[in-house]
């Protein structure tokens, strides 16, 4: 984008729909308790779909970086933005790795690899944390979860993105389009 | 719609479900839990006997202790996923509450032998 206000404009936009995102799904989290904790559908996750299919890579590192920080100031504190954003940040270089090599794959199995990958880094840094290795079976469930999640979350992306580009008057680079 | 779920994303789905539950039998051992262990920081803090109700608290954390199986009672943390998980009695399964850095696993008799040594 060569204008710099509307750059600024945008991103600031879009940071704002990935908290506004992940405000309301903890609301629904709070309406519909899961009995597996850490299962959530990353809803989030969309802003960041966007900003790797229309934007870059670094767009979507920060974006989520600072949607992690947000979030962490409005739940959890400081604990949680260190146990969710190398969860963030890989999942979203995941994706970025995806998007790129793995060409059959839609906007769907991309958003599946995200949630996977977000997943196993979370139980990774659990038991770096706790020490306790026998969490590492915990990620078992969560793989599952992140698969489900993901798919739901990347349907959803692939319905609401040609919107979200349209609404901000913004063009995509590539290719989520592709299969149409 | 149909250009949404594309072949390779249903055998990717696939895949992930399969190697999830695959990992997890292989994990998860069988026969009774007899030992639960508590850990704070990775250090063993207590080491319960899953034979015996019981309910008692580490670090603001209650244990309770209730057929064989142990759950995160009550706790101090925000989130309450510990105590949402519920019981455990597989042994292999475990659970920590991450805020507390509090973790319980679940052992089996092979393992609370080589514990125990």
């Amino acid at each position: 984008m060569r204008n710099s206000a509307k750059r600024a404009a945008v991103f600031g936009a879009l940071l704002a729909l990935s908290a506004a995102l992940a405000v309301a799904e903890s609301m629904i989290g709070a309406l519909f308790p899961v009995p597996v904790p850490g299962v959530k559908l990353g809803i989030a996750n969309i802003v960041s779909l966007f900003l790797l299919c229309c934007f870059s890579l670094s767009s979507a590192l920060t974006i989520s970086f600072l949607r992690t920080l947000l979030a962490s100031l409005f739940f959890g504190g400081l604990g949680m933005f260190v146990y969710s954003a190398p969860g963030a940040l890989l999942s979203t270089l995941a994706m970025y790795i995806a998007l790129r090599r793995l060409k059959s794959l839609s906007i769907a199995g991309v958003s599946m690899i995200g949630a996977c990958v977000h997943n196993i880094a979370q139980v990774c840094v659990a038991v770096l944390i706790t020490g306790e290795t026998g969490l590492f079976f915990y990620g078992f469930v969560l793989l599952i979860a992140g698969a489900v999640s993901g798919a739901v979350t990347g349907i959803a992306a692939r319905v609401t993105m040609p919107r979200i580009a349209a609404a901000l008057n913004v063009r995509c680079k590539i290719s989520m389009f592709k299969e149409v | 719609m149909k250009h949404i779920l594309l072949k390779a994303d249903i055998i990717l789905f696939l895949c992930i479900i399969a190697a999830a539950v695959i990992g997890m039998i292989l994990f998860l051992g069988g026969g009774d839990a007899k030992t639960a262990l508590i850990r704070k920081d990775g250090n063993i803090v207590r080491r319960v006997n899953l034979d015996t109700d019981q309910t008692f608290s580490v670090d603001g954390v209650l244990f309770e202790v209730r057929g064989g199986a142990i759950r995160f009672k009550e706790s101090n943390c925000p989130g309450q996923e510990c105590v949402h998980a519920g019981f455990f009695k597989r042994p292999g399964s475990s659970m920590a509450c991450l805020p507390n850095r509090i973790s319980v696993t679940v052992l089996g008799q092979s393992e609370v032998d080589a514990v125990a040594e």
